[in-house]
């Protein structure tokens, strides 16, 4: 920082987007150390620390194993039902944290928001940046576990971080809408554990696609979350690649999810703090 | 000097009883609906019978740099809105300010702690929070640890701390902090009495290497002790701008029924009988300049005229002072035994300095005889002054909370080693 600065403070709506963002980037230092707070709070304390990032999304797929191949016997187009469950887990979990934890933030740091200015916009940023190493470690033991299983693993794994950082802007673009919203008006963050269940079941994170009538498929496949659990199974497994269509779309809604949410939160972050 | 804080014409306006149009999601989602097919938004606002109210008015002034200014007010009077303000917590409804200069604020010992994070780390996460570079937590760290006083538990968890441990820590790293405009609330009112002694030792120093601070407090001892200006807030507006002790007068002569004077024009209104009359009534410092406020360590005078209006009485003046209903005393002068003649009379007590305790105290007046014991007159709230004290004043031993009594005079000791 400079030593003399001069900042005027102003009625929020007369603030630019011009002046957020440089405000954000002024503070990136700050942005950074609550992203190392979330990640060292998180696995201290706990005995096998990082290990846990491995180890839910294995549970989880182990326990899906169970129902789905052993049970259920449902077809899959992989040979291996638990490599498919565990690359869309862990892509699932990273989304469902980064809306979660995202869309809770401002509640969650209130303590914060109201004893210190910075930009707001950060806060529900923390989450995406942090749960994105949980999300490397795993789509990183994934690939591990596809190598030692013997299944083939293609060159496009280069763009896993790509993938990562898709799914963490999506994730951020709907925080940026439910943040706010769930400051003040508590509903949003009761219903959101069950909008992101009926999400989960909506989208091809647990079956393969191919258990979808085939009449409405295609529309199936335009889900914004099926397109990123399936170029994900897709850069890491080498599976089909998702249609062309869904991927404009999905840029297109990001592009969309971020600009409006942007703008509320923007909008509701001047009085806030009267309203939280 | 150049400005280093100017408040423009700033207002913010609250809503009482809800904050908004819906307060629960549920309608803002009927109304979004019934937007859609086109009808009206059910009127909430009406069936809720919310009242806008504005919790500053207007208000503008501007600190130059280097000042150390108080905002006094209240509750209720708008402080912490404009504090909140100031620090950038919540943007004004209407109006501007402008902070020149890099600032930092300090509404919060220990925002953003971490109970599982050490020590150490919660020094950088903190000061971070308050806008240090981690550079310049790196080269204060040794500093800010040492001053905290906790080194030996550095690296345990804060949350195996004692609470008290927990704010020299945090109040060590916001004392480092080293902004040119420093915004600060109430924070001293923190840990223990050793502890507050030190800190606002540091704010003095603070104070006094030219750096601009704004405190907002609710202890006048506070307030008169670090700065030498005052901003008083009422009802969201400014009631007075000035120096420190013209605006703390105003502020404890507010809302009381009797100020440091009283005089009676006519004869008729004046209390008494038909033997003697009260004239008037003033507190003193030792020039005889009416005053309300004084220091403890000033000699302060209380003085009534009045009027004799038979021969032949043995009149005794005398005056009882109270602190906040505690009967502090009742003095005469100690020979009063003269028959006073017929005519106008000054009598003047003189309280010795270091001898009453801080506060505001209020004046009986009175004149009486003993022989019949006989109250001619006795103006029972007639006077109020205020006695303040400094904080950092020898006698108080670095104790920095409320003395209590209503007297702290100073006395003779001796302390011998007896083996």
């Amino acid at each position: 920082m400079t030593s003399t600065t001069i900042k005027i403070i102003k009625p929020h709506s007369e603030r630019s987007f011009a002046d957020d963002v440089a405000d954000i980037w002024a503070h990136r230092e700050l942005l950074m150390v609550l992203v190392r707070r979330e990640i060292s709070v998180r696995y201290r304390q706990a005995v096998i620390g990082l290990l846990w990032v491995v180890l839910q999304p294995l549970l989880t797929t182990a326990i899906f194993t169970t129902v789905f191949v052993v049970f259920v016997r449902i077809p899959t187009q992989e040979k291996s039902y638990p490599l498919f469950a565990f690359a869309g887990l862990a892509v699932w979990q990273y989304f469902n944290r980064v809306v979660t934890e995202g869309g809770g933030s401002l509640l969650a740091n209130s303590a914060l928001i109201t004893k210190v200015s910075f930009p707001r916009l950060i806060i529900p940023l923390v989450s995406p940046l942090a749960a994105a190493l949980d999300s490397l470690v795993a789509i990183s033991a994934l690939i591990v576990i596809a190598i030692l299983v013997g299944a083939s693993v293609s060159w496009t794994i280069v763009f896993t971080p790509v993938v990562i950082a898709a799914v963490g802007l999506f994730g951020y673009s709907i925080a940026l809408w439910v943040a706010p919203l769930n400051a003040v008006y508590r509903d949003v963050g009761i219903a959101l554990p069950s909008i992101m269940q009926v999400a989960m079941y909506m989208s091809p994170i647990v079956y393969p696609a191919e258990l979808v009538p085939e009449r409405i498929r295609w529309l199936y496949e335009l889900n914004p979350i099926a397109v990123m659990v399936n170029t994900m199974r897709w850069v890491v497994l080498g599976t089909n690649a998702p249609p062309i269509a869904g991927l404009g779309l999905f840029l297109v809604l990001v592009v969309l999810l971020f600009w409006g949410g942007a703008q509320l939160f923007r909008r509701m972050e001047g009085n806030l703090i009267d309203r939280i | 000097m150049s400005k280093a804080i100017e408040v423009r014409g700033v207002s913010k306006e609250y809503f009482r009883g809800v904050h908004h149009r819906h307060t629960r999601f549920s309608e803002l989602l009927t109304d979004w609906g019934r937007g859609l097919i086109g009808g009206k938004p059910r009127n909430n606002v009406a069936r809720r019978e919310v009242e806008p109210f504005w919790a500053l008015k207007d208000v503008s002034f501007t600190i130059e740099r280097g000042q150390v200014v108080g905002i006094i007010g209240r509750n209720g009077s708008g402080k912490s809105t404009l504090l909140k303000i100031i620090a950038r917590i919540t943007a004004p409804t209407t109006g501007e300010v402008i902070l020149n200069g890099r600032t930092g604020t300090l509404l919060e010992v220990g925002t953003g702690f971490h109970p599982e994070l050490s020590g150490r780390e919660n020094v950088f996460l903190n000061g971070a929070i308050l806008g240090m570079s981690r550079s310049e937590i790196a080269r204060k760290f040794d500093e800010i640890v040492d001053f905290s006083g906790v080194e030996a538990f550095i690296d345990t968890p804060v949350k195996r701390f004692s609470s008290g441990m927990q704010t020299r820590l945090a109040f060590s790293v916001a004392a480092h902090l080293d902004p040119e405009v420093l915004i600060i609330d109430e924070v001293l009112a923190v840990g223990d009495a050793e502890f507050q002694k030190k800190c606002l030792g540091k704010m003095k120093d603070v104070t006094s290497t030219g750096r601009t601070v704004v405190f907002v407090s609710h202890s006048m001892t506070t307030v008169t002790s670090l700065c030498n200006q005052c901003v008083f807030l009422e009802h969201g507006e400014i009631r007075a701008h000035g120096p420190s002790h013209k605006i703390v007068d105003l502020y404890f002569s507010d809302g009381a029924g009797s100020g440091p004077a009283l005089g009676f024009g006519k004869e008729a209104a004046r209390p008494g009988n038909d033997i003697v009359q009260l004239c008037g009534a003033r507190v003193v410092n030792s020039k005889l300049e009416g005053v309300e406020t004084i220091r403890r360590d000033e000699i302060v005078g209380i003085e009534m005229t009045f009027e004799v209006l038979r021969d032949g009485h043995r009149l005794v003046p005398n005056f009882h002072l109270f602190l906040q209903d505690q009967y502090a005393f009742v003095s005469s002068p100690p020979d009063s035994n003269e028959v006073l003649g017929r005519g106008t009379y000054r009598s003047r007590m003189w309280i010795p300095p270091r001898f009453l305790n801080n506060g505001s105290f209020v004046v009986g007046v009175a004149v009486s005889s003993t022989a019949p014991v006989t109250i001619h007159f006795f103006e029972q709230d007639a006077l109020r002054f205020h006695v303040i004290d400094d904080l950092f004043d020898a006698s108080r031993n670095d104790y920095i909370q409320e003395f209590p009594g209503v007297v702290r005079p100073d006395l003779r000791w001796d302390v011998v080693q007896e083996k």
